[in-house]
């Protein structure tokens, strides 16, 4: 026998089995890429799951408070002016005194009704996104005399899933309650538009504007977190066109079949 | 490049690769001496040790000592080593084996490498008593081919579980691969060893370089047990 066999063999065998590692190497790594993926992936899930469990309660919360403030406190505070108008008419106490406090009642009970509509826009179940903005709207230009508007497309009778219409609103709700309270702006515009399969509301104003990598920073107080949050759990993006005086610019947009 | 080899050769058979003389003298020294490589390493992480591990020590030590034994036994006594090298199979094929026993996460599995062991010892005993001073190349061949087969099953167990984050981190890899490689190099040689020395063929080397090899991939899992 001439030939070392079994050298070659063995030499053969070998390299088989060098091969056979770096492969099982490559194979290993590539599951362990795909395990990963899939792990950040349920873990994404799973912290979308719980914030929109979170939002959920967050606005059962907000229904009860706006229930309890309409039906308990609002009820007693009608119910004490009620009795103070029988008082007033049987005492001979001071005229204007009773006055002024049927009038501290009166402003008492209309808080009681802002805050409890503001808690639960009752409109936006009822009749939807653009009337719940309208109503919205005209009440913040009544009680702050800033120039808001509302502008929107043909989708005043539209209705949408109630998660995005409760975001959406939630989120204008928001900006403006920003703009109102940091920009100083003396101009607001709402704009929501139906475009083939996505829902884009934009608020503008022509405020102070922002830095948006300081307001991005935990604690910083303007609410962009919840914004966020909102979003993500309905599959929406936020783009924010802001600079230190220049305004602000800021458009959410949501997919229809997230 | 052919050359005679000492007659006690033809008389106790054909030698194992450790025997052969010149032109391989200095890779055989290097080879033998590769051992002592993972022995020190085993030392620096003696702290670190816990079951699998034992077993790998133990056999670099092992084959430390049979090495320096059988170096000794040739160049000290001028008789044959194979008795050493037959009995230090049995010892290889035990202690590597006891490795993966350690590893290995299913109890059929285990009581699979216990069976092999139970088995190869007294059948290779046999062997060896019948013949001690003879290279025993079948012996060498099933051990060779159970230890890859054992390792093979490793590593399919490895992809099942995925328990390793980074397999350059783990010593079990480093060691696994050190056998398999070694093994199916060796394995063809051993089966074909009468045929390389019957036409003088000192083409041991592979056997040599490859004995490095297996103790460089020795000392790398060693080095990587931590704690």
């Amino acid at each position: 026998m001439e030939n070392p066999s079994g050298i070659i063999a063995g030499t053969i065998a070998m390299l088989l089995m060098a091969v056979f590692i770096v492969a099982f190497m490559v194979f290993y790594q590539q599951k362990q890429f795909r395990q990963k993926a899939e792990a950040r992936k349920r873990e994404e899930e799973y912290q979308l799951q719980l914030l929109e469990a979170s939002l959920e309660v967050q606005e059962a919360e907000r229904r009860r408070i706006a229930a309890d403030l309409h039906d308990d406190i609002g009820t007693l505070l009608s119910a004490t002016r009620l009795s103070l108008s029988q008082v007033s008419r049987s005492s001979k106490g001071s005229a204007t005194d009773v006055q002024e406090t049927k009038e501290l009642l009166d402003e008492a009970i209309q808080n009681v009704r802002r805050i409890s509509k503001e808690l639960l826009p009752s409109a936006l179940d009822n009749f939807g996104l653009v009337a719940a903005f309208d109503e919205f709207v005209s009440k913040i230009r009544k009680h702050t005399g800033i120039d808001v508007v509302f502008h929107h497309d043909t989708l005043s009778q539209e209705r949408f899933d109630a998660k995005v219409e409760l975001s959406l609103y939630r989120i204008g709700q928001e900006l403006v309650n920003n703009s109102l309270k940091h920009s100083g702006a003396t101009h607001i515009e709402i704009m929501l538009m139906h475009q083939q399969s996505r829902l884009v509301l934009s608020v503008n104003d022509n405020g102070g504007g922002f830095n948006l990598t300081d307001v991005q920073k935990p604690n910083s107080g303007l609410g962009l977190k919840n914004i966020e949050s909102r979003l993500n759990v309905i599959g929406g993006t936020v783009f924010f066109d802001v600079a230190e005086g220049k305004g602000s610019h800021i458009v959410a947009n949501v997919p229809l079949n997230a | 490049m052919s050359f005679e080899y000492p007659k006690y050769y033809l008389k106790y058979g054909f030698p194992n690769p450790f025997l052969a003389e010149k032109p391989l003298n200095i890779l055989i020294h290097i080879s033998s001496a590769s051992i002592i490589l993972p022995m020190i390493i085993s030392l620096m992480r003696v702290k670190f040790l816990r079951k699998p591990y034992y077993p790998v020590v133990i056999y670099v030590w092992v084959t430390g000592f049979v090495e320096a034994a059988a170096k000794y036994v040739k160049y000290g006594l001028h008789e044959s080593n194979n008795l050493l090298y037959n009995c230090q199979t049995i010892l290889e094929f035990t202690l590597i084996s006891l490795i993966f026993y350690y590893v290995f996460d299913r109890d059929f599995l285990k009581k699979g490498i216990l069976l092999l062991i139970t088995l190869f010892i007294p059948i290779a005993l046999v062997l060896i008593v019948e013949n001690p001073f003879y290279f025993n190349e079948n012996l060498n061949g099933t051990s060779g081919l159970l230890l890859i087969l054992i390792t093979l099953t490793y590593f399919y167990r490895l992809l099942q579980n995925m328990s390793i984050p980074i397999l350059s981190h783990s010593a079990m890899f480093w060691i696994s691969s050190g056998v398999l490689l070694y093994f199916s190099g060796t394995i063809f040689v051993y089966i074909f060893s009468s045929v390389v020395f019957e036409n003088n063929m000192p083409l041991w080397s592979i056997n040599l370089y490859l004995n490095i090899l297996f103790h460089i991939m020795l000392t790398i899992g060693i080095w990587q047990i931590k704690e």
